[in-house]
C-alpha cells in the first residue's frame, strides 16, 4: 500500500467513526444506518478514483439547503442546539468527501470530526462513549501524523506541478512511524491524566451559563419519583450500577428494600401518583468527621446501610426503614420528612452527593390496639371505581370487618388484599395500554390480571384506601444481588428500580407489604451465573471504576489522589482560585449578562483600537503619494505599490490569455505582446521596467512615476477587456 | 556549516491553544469530567508536539550536493543530502528550501523539496527541480529545512550556510541547418562547398543505414533502387571558422534586445560547434574573449561566459574599436550580433551584421518542427 492509499483510509476511518461516537452519544442509530455507508462508499469511489470531485454547484446547493433548515430546527428548539450542530457537522463532513481533494480540507476534515466527537462528549459520559471516544483518540493520533506527512507531499506535488508521489510504505517507514506514534501517545496519555488529576474542581462552575444545558446522557440515574400507570412500553432494564449498598448484618437476610419517596395521592384522571403531606419537611443538615467509624455506641435494634453512589441525579437519600441519623464525608443540606421518613436532597446538591449512611431503626413488630372507625382523613377516591367493590369482595371473602381493634383489621385487610393479589396474577414488564376511557388500576384488576410492581403496589395501596386504611406506594430499590459470595455489599442497578407498599397500621408504626409475586421479580433480578456472571463482574468493576474515577471525579477524590497538601502548597494556587471564585460570582449575583458586557466591552475595544490603527496607516499611505518622499516607510510603501500595480498586471495579463510564461523575461514578452496590440505591450514594457528598477536597481520610485504606472495599469486592463469582448463576439 | 533553528508561528499554531483555552473554559463552566479530558487531550498534545519537533531535527544535517546547469527556459536540478545522526528519533516530513541573499531569485524558481521520512542514523537523497527564469549567474547561499510534524501546530526549521554556484545559461535555439550557411554565403555571392563531411546541407554522399541514424535522412528512392536503407550525407557548412562578436550597449533601456542579441549568439555558438566548426568568441567590453576552438568544452566555456554577462553592471571595459579587435581572419567568417541597432562601427566592415531579432527568423519555428 502506499502513503497516500494508508493516509486516505485512515481519513475516511477517521470520519466513519466519529459519526459513530456522536451517534452512540445522542442514542441515535438512524444518524449511523445513513452516514456509515456514504463514508464508506465515498472511500470505495476515492479509491478508484483519486482526484474524483463531485460538481460544486450541487454541493453548494445541498450545503445552502441543509443549513437554512438547521437553523430553522434550532431556533425552535434551544436545548437541541448540540444535537443540531452535530447534525450539521455530519452532513458537512459527508459533502466534503465528495468534493476535489486538497490538503486542506483534509485537515479541515479532520478538525470537524474531532469536533463531533467533542459533541458526543457533551451528549453522553456512559462507558461505551467513553471506550468509543479513547478508540477515536488513538485513530485521530494517527491520522494527523500521517496527514502531516502526506499533506507534505501533495503541497510539494503541487508546487512542482509532478503527480503525488506515492512511496510505498516500507518496514522501516512503518517501523519508525509506529515509534513515533507510541512516544506521542505516551506523552499525551501521561499529561493527560496529570492534567485531569491535577485540574481544580468545583471552580468556576456555572460562570457564564447557568444549570440550564441539559444533562448528558449516562451521568445521572433514571430513577424517577414520578409513576404514572397505563403508558406503553417496558420498563427500564438496564444493567448499569446506580449504587453499592453495605448493610450490616442486624437488617436479616436479602432481599432488601431500599426507600426513595412514598406517593400517596392517585389522580384518576391521569392515572398517575403524586406525593402529598400534611406537614413541611424539616431542613437539616450532615457533615460527617469520621467517615470510616460511623455511630460506634449505636443502640440495639438499629443497623447501618453505607450508600455509594455511582450514578448521580436521585433526590434523595435511600433508606432502610426509619431514620435515626444520617452521615455524609461532605456537607449536604436535605429536608427529613417527619411524616413518611423520606429524604429528600436540595436542589443544587445532586452532584455533590457520591455516599452516605444512614442509621435506620428496625421495624417494630407488636402492634398496639386502637379502637375507632376510619379515620375520616383518608383520601378515598376509589369510590366509583371497580378498586372499591374488589376490595370489599376481598374482605367479605376474608371475613375481614371492623372490630374492637381497628388496628388488626387494617392488618388483617391489608393481608387478605396481599393474599388476593399473590394469586392469579402475573408478574411482567411489559406495559400494555388499556382502552381510552378505562382506568388502568381497574383494568388491571379486573381484566389483564398482570403487569409490574408498580401496578401490584398500585393495587394494594389503592384497595387499603378505598376502605379507609391509609397507605402508601413506596418508589425504590430491590436490593438483593451481593458484590461476590458471602460478602455484605450488594450491587443495585437501573433495572433493580422497584415499587411496593406501606400501610399505616397504628399512629407513627407503618408496615412494609411487597405485593409484586417473589419469583417473578427474582427472575427479573436473578443473578447471572457462570462465565455470564465473570463478566458481568467484570463489567461491573469497569462501570463502577468508570464512574467514580471519571465521571463523578470530584474534589474530594482529588484531594485523596493528590494530597490536600500537596494542592495548597502550589504555588499561588489559594489566591487563583479565589480569584476565579471572585469572577464566578460575579456571574451568580449579577447574571451572565454582566459577565457578556464584560466580554463584549474588551472585544468592542479591541475592534476599535484596530480600526483606528488601519485608518490611521492608510491615511499616511494616502498622504505619501502627495507629498516629496521624506522617509524610508513612505519609499517602501511605494516600492511594494510598483510591485503590487505589477502583480496586477501579470494577473490582468494572464486572465486574458496572454500571461508571461516563467521562463520568460518581461521585456521580451512585452515584445511579444506588441503583435497582438501596441498599447498593450507599451503599457507592460513601461510598468515591467519601473518594477525591475526598484526590485533589482534599487532605485527608488517618484509619486509621479508611481500614479503613472496606475494609469498605465488601468489603461491595459481597459484594452484587455475590450480585446476580450471582441474575440468573444468573433467566436 | 553554521545552523540556526527557529520557529515559525502558523494559523493552526494559533488557533489550536486558542480552542484549547476555550475548552478549558467550557470544561470548568459545566465541571463535565469527560471535556477536562479533552481540555488535558489539547494541552498534551502542544507539550507533546513540541518535544518530538524540537527531538527530530536536532540531529538533522544537510548538504547540497550539486547544481546542474540549465539554459533559460529550461529546468535545474539541485541534488541534496539529508541525514540523521540521531539514534532513535526518525524525521518525517521534511520540506528543503533555499533561503539567504536573494540574488539566485531572479535566475530561478524556488527550490523546494520534500522528504516524508528519514530514518534514524540514515540518510536520503533528494533531487529538486526548479524553472531557469532568466540568464545569469548567482549564488545559492542557504538551505532551511522546515517541519510542521507532528500535528502542524508550530513550523520548526533549521537553516545551514552552504555556499553553491548557479549558472544559467542563455536560451538556446537550434538554428536551422542552412542558417549559417546562408549567413556565410550570403554577402560573398557565392556558395561555397566544401568537400567535406558535415551538416551543411549539400549533398556529399551515400552510405547504409546505421543505429542511430535519423530517419529523415533516409534516401528512399535511392534504397528502393538499390533494394537497403541509405542515407543522404551532407557537406559541410560553407564556413571553416566563425568569429562571434557580440555588441551589446549595456543600457537598462536596451536591456531586453541585449538579451535577445546573447540567446541569437549562444545558438550561433551552439550550431556552429555542432556542425564541428571552430567558433570564437567575443563580447568587447565585458571581458568575454574565448580563442578559436571546436571542441566540446567551447560550448560550455561560450555558454558560461554567456552567462555571466551581467548586463545591469552596464560595460566595464572601454569598448575597442573595429581595429581593435583581434580576429583570426583568414577562412573565418566575423559575425556581429548587435543588441540595439545595428551599429558598423562595432565591426570589421566585412563582418556579417545581425541584430537580436534576427534568432526568429534564423531559429527552426514550430512550423518548420
Amino acid at each position: 500500500m502506499t502513503l497516500m492509499g494508508a493516509y486516505i483510509a485512515l481519513l475516511h476511518l477517521l470520519i466513519g467513526l466519529s459519526i459513530l461516537v456522536f451517534a452512540a452519544a445522542s442514542e441515535s442509530p438512524a444518524t449511523a444506518i445513513l452516514s456509515v455507508p456514504v463514508v464508506v462508499f465515498a472511500y470505495l469511489l476515492r479509491r478508484s478514483n483519486a482526484g474524483f470531485g463531485a460538481p460544486q454547484w450541487l454541493l453548494n446547493t445541498a450545503l445552502v439547503g441543509f443549513t437554512l433548515w438547521t437553523l430553522a430546527t434550532a431556533s425552535w428548539a434551544l436545548d437541541q442546539t448540540v444535537m443540531e450542530l452535530a447534525r450539521y457537522i455530519t452532513f458537512i463532513q459527508l459533502a466534503r468527501l465528495f468534493e476535489k481533494p486538497s490538503s486542506r480540507k483534509w485537515a479541515q476534515e479532520i478538525g470537524l470530526s474531532a469536533m463531533l466527537v467533542l459533541g458526543a462528549a457533551l451528549t453522553s459520559v456512559v462507558l461505551s462513549v467513553g471506550v468509543l471516544i479513547l478508540i477515536y483518540s488513538l485513530l485521530l493520533l494517527v491520522t494527523v501524523l500521517a496527514h502531516q506527512i502526506c499533506a507534505g507531499a501533495w503541497r510539494d506535488a503541487a508546487r512542482s506541478s509532478l503527480p503525488v508521489m506515492v512511496n510505498k510504505v516500507t518496514p522501516r517507514l512503518r517501523r519508525d512511524f509506529f515509534r513515533v506514534l507510541v512516544t506521542s501517545f505516551s506523552i499525551m496519555g501521561v499529561c493527560s491524566i496529570a492534567a485531569f488529576v491535577l485540574t481544580p474542581r468545583g471552580l468556576g462552575a456555572d460562570m457564564f451559563f447557568g444549570a440550564n444545558l441539559s444533562k448528558s446522557v449516562g451521568s445521572e440515574t433514571k430513577f424517577s419519583d414520578a409513576v404514572t400507570l397505563g403508558e406503553e412500553g417496558l420498563i427500564n432494564e438496564s444493567s448499569v450500577p446506580v449504587m453499592r449498598v453495605k448493610i450490616s448484618e442486624d437488617f436479616g437476610d436479602p432481599p432488601y428494600l431500599l426507600r426513595g419517596t412514598t406517593l400517596n395521592v392517585y389522580d384518576p384522571l391521569t392515572s398517575s401518583w403524586s406525593r402529598k403531606m400534611r406537614s413541611r419537611d424539616g431542613e437539616r443538615s450532615a457533615n460527617t468527621d469520621d467517615f470510616n467509624d460511623l455511630w460506634p455506641d449505636r443502640d440495639e435494634g438499629t443497623a447501618i446501610a453505607e450508600i455509594e453512589v455511582l450514578k448521580k441525579g436521585a433526590q434523595y437519600f435511600f433508606s432502610l426503614s426509619r431514620v435515626s441519623d444520617i452521615a455524609t464525608p461532605n456537607p449536604q443540606r436535605f429536608s427529613l420528612s417527619s411524616e413518611d421518613g423520606t429524604i429528600r436532597l436540595r436542589a443544587g446538591e445532586l452532584d455533590r452527593n457520591s455516599e452516605y449512611a444512614i442509621l435506620s431503626t428496625l421495624p417494630q413488630t407488636a402492634l398496639p390496639s386502637e379502637q375507632g372507625s376510619i379515620h375520616p382523613s383518608v383520601h378515598v377516591p376509589f369510590l366509583e371505581t371497580g378498586v372499591l367493590r374488589i376490595a370489599n369482595e376481598v374482605l367479605d371473602t376474608n371475613g375481614v370487618g371492623v372490630g374492637e381493634n381497628i388496628v388488626l383489621f387494617r392488618e388483617r385487610a391489608a393481608e387478605a388484599f396481599l393474599a388476593y393479589l399473590s394469586e392469579g396474577f402475573m408478574y411482567t414488564l411489559d406495559r400494555v395500554s388499556p382502552m381510552a376511557g378505562t382506568d388502568p388500576l381497574a383494568y388491571f384488576l379486573e381484566q389483564s390480571r398482570e403487569g409490574h410492581c408498580e401496578y401490584f403496589a398500585s393495587a394494594l395501596a389503592a384497595m387499603c384506601q378505598s376502605v379507609g386504611v391509609e397507605a402508601r406506594m413506596v418508589t425504590g430499590y430491590h436490593v438483593s444481588e451481593r458484590e461476590s459470595e458471602d460478602s455484605n455489599v450488594f450491587i443495585v442497578r437501573e433495572s433493580h428500580a422497584h415499587a411496593w407498599t406501606e400501610v399505616k397500621l397504628a399512629n407513627g408504626i407503618w408496615r412494609e407489604y411487597d405485593p409484586s409475586p417473589a419469583d417473578g421479580v427474582a427472575t427479573q433480578h436473578q443473578p447471572a451465573k457462570g462465565l455470564v456472571a465473570t463478566y458481568r463482574r467484570f463489567m461491573d468493576n469497569v462501570q463502577i471504576a468508570w464512574s467514580k474515577y471519571v465521571v463523578n471525579f470530584d474534589e474530594k477524590k482529588q484531594s485523596g489522589t493528590i494530597g490536600n497538601s500537596l494542592m495548597s502548597s502550589a504555588g499561588g494556587y489559594d489566591e487563583i482560585s479565589s480569584k476565579i471564585n471572585q469572577f464566578t460570582n460575579l456571574s451568580r449575583v449579577q447574571g451572565t449578562k454582566a459577565v457578556l458586557r464584560s466580554l463584549g466591552l474588551g472585544l468592542f475595544m479591541f475592534v476599535v483600537t484596530y480600526a483606528a490603527l488601519t485608518l490611521a496607516r492608510m491615511f499616511v499611505r494616502w498622504t505619501g503619494r502627495k507629498w516629496p518622499r521624506r522617509n524610508a516607510i513612505v519609499l517602501n510603501a511605494r516600492r511594494t505599490e510598483i510591485g503590487r500595480v505589477y502583480g496586477a498586471l501579470l494577473a490582468a495579463l494572464a486572465k486574458a490569455g496572454v500571461g508571461k510564461p516563467a521562463w520568460s523575461s518581461p521585456l521580451l514578452h512585452a515584445q511579444t505582446l506588441a503583435e497582438i496590440d501596441p498599447g498593450i505591450a507599451h503599457g507592460t514594457r513601461e510598468i515591467a521596467a519601473l518594477y525591475y528598477q526598484t526590485a533589482f536597481g534599487g532605485r527608488d520610485v517618484s509619486g509621479d512615476e508611481s500614479a503613472r504606472a496606475g494609469d498605465e495599469l488601468k489603461r491595459v486592463r481597459a484594452r484587455l477587456r475590450e480585446l476580450t469582448r471582441e474575440r468573444a463576439l468573433s467566436k | 556549516m553554521k545552523s540556526r533553528r527557529r520557529y515559525h508561528a502558523n494559523v493552526p499554531g494559533l488557533v489550536f491553544p486558542a480552542a484549547t483555552v476555550f475548552l478549558g473554559l467550557g470544561a470548568f463552566n459545566s465541571q463535565n469530567n469527560l471535556l477536562f479530558l479533552f481540555f488535558g487531550f489539547a494541552l498534551s498534545s502542544m507539550v507533546a508536539s513540541g518535544l518530538i519537533s524540537g527531538t527530530m531535527l536536532m540531529r538533522l544535517r544537510i548538504e547540497r550536493l550539486s547544481v546542474t546547469r540549465a539554459r533559460a527556459g529550461g529546468e535545474l536540478f539541485i541534488r541534496y543530502r539529508i541525514s540523521s545522526s540521531a539514534k532513535r528519533a526518525p524525521a518525517f516530513a521534511l520540506h528543503i528550501e533555499e533561503r539567504g541573499e536573494d540574488g539566485w531569485k531572479r535566475l530561478i524558481t524556488q527550490p523546494a523539496g520534500f522528504v516524508p521520512h528519514v530514518a534514524p542514523g540514515d540518510g536520503e537523497l533528494v533531487t529538486v527541480r526548479c524553472g531557469a527564469l532568466a540568464r545569469g549567474m548567482g549564488e545559492l547561499s542557504r538551505i532551511e529545512v522546515t517541519s510542521r510534524f507532528p500535528f502542524g501546530f508550530m513550523r520548526k526549521s533549521v537553516a545551514i550556510d552552504s555556499r553553491s554556484a548557479i549558472i544559467v545559461h542563455p536560451e538556446v535555439r537550434e538554428l536551422r541547418d542552412d542558417a549559417l550557411r546562408t549567413l556565410a554565403s550570403r554577402e560573398r555571392g557565392e556558395v561555397v562547398s566544401q568537400h567535406e563531411r558535415g551538416t551543411g546541407g549539400e549533398f556529399f554522399a551515400l552510405r547504409e543505414y546505421s543505429q542511430g541514424d535519423s530517419p529523415t535522412r533516409v534516401a528512399w528512392r535511392a534504397s528502393a533502387r538499390h533494394r537497403t536503407l541509405l542515407v543522404r550525407e551532407e557537406t559541410r557548412m560553407g564556413s571553416r571558422a566563425y568569429d562571434l562578436v557580440l555588441v551589446l550597449s549595456g543600457e537598462p533601456a536596451d536591456r531586453e534586445l541585449d538579451e535577445r542579441a546573447i540567446s541569437l549568439g549562444a545558438s550561433i555558438v551552439s550550431k556552429a560547434l555542432a556542425g564541428g566548426v571552430p567558433i570564437s568568441l567575443s563580447v568587447p567590453g565585458f571581458g568575454v574573449s574565448l580563442a578559436r576552438e571546436s571542441s566540446r568544452g567551447q560550448l560550455t566555456l561560450a555558454l558560461d561566459a554567456l552567462a555571466g554577462i551581467d548586463l545591469e553592471a552596464g560595460a566595464v571595459e572601454h569598448r575597442p574599436g573595429p581595429a581593435e579587435i583581434d580576429m583570426n581572419t583568414g577562412t573565418g567568417t566575423v559575425i556581429a550580433v548587435h543588441g540595439s541597432g545595428n551599429d558598423p562601427s562595432a565591426a570589421p566592415r566585412d563582418a556579417l551584421h545581425l541584430v537580436g531579432e534576427d534568432l526568429d527568423r534564423l531559429a527552426i519555428t514550430r512550423a518548420d518542427a
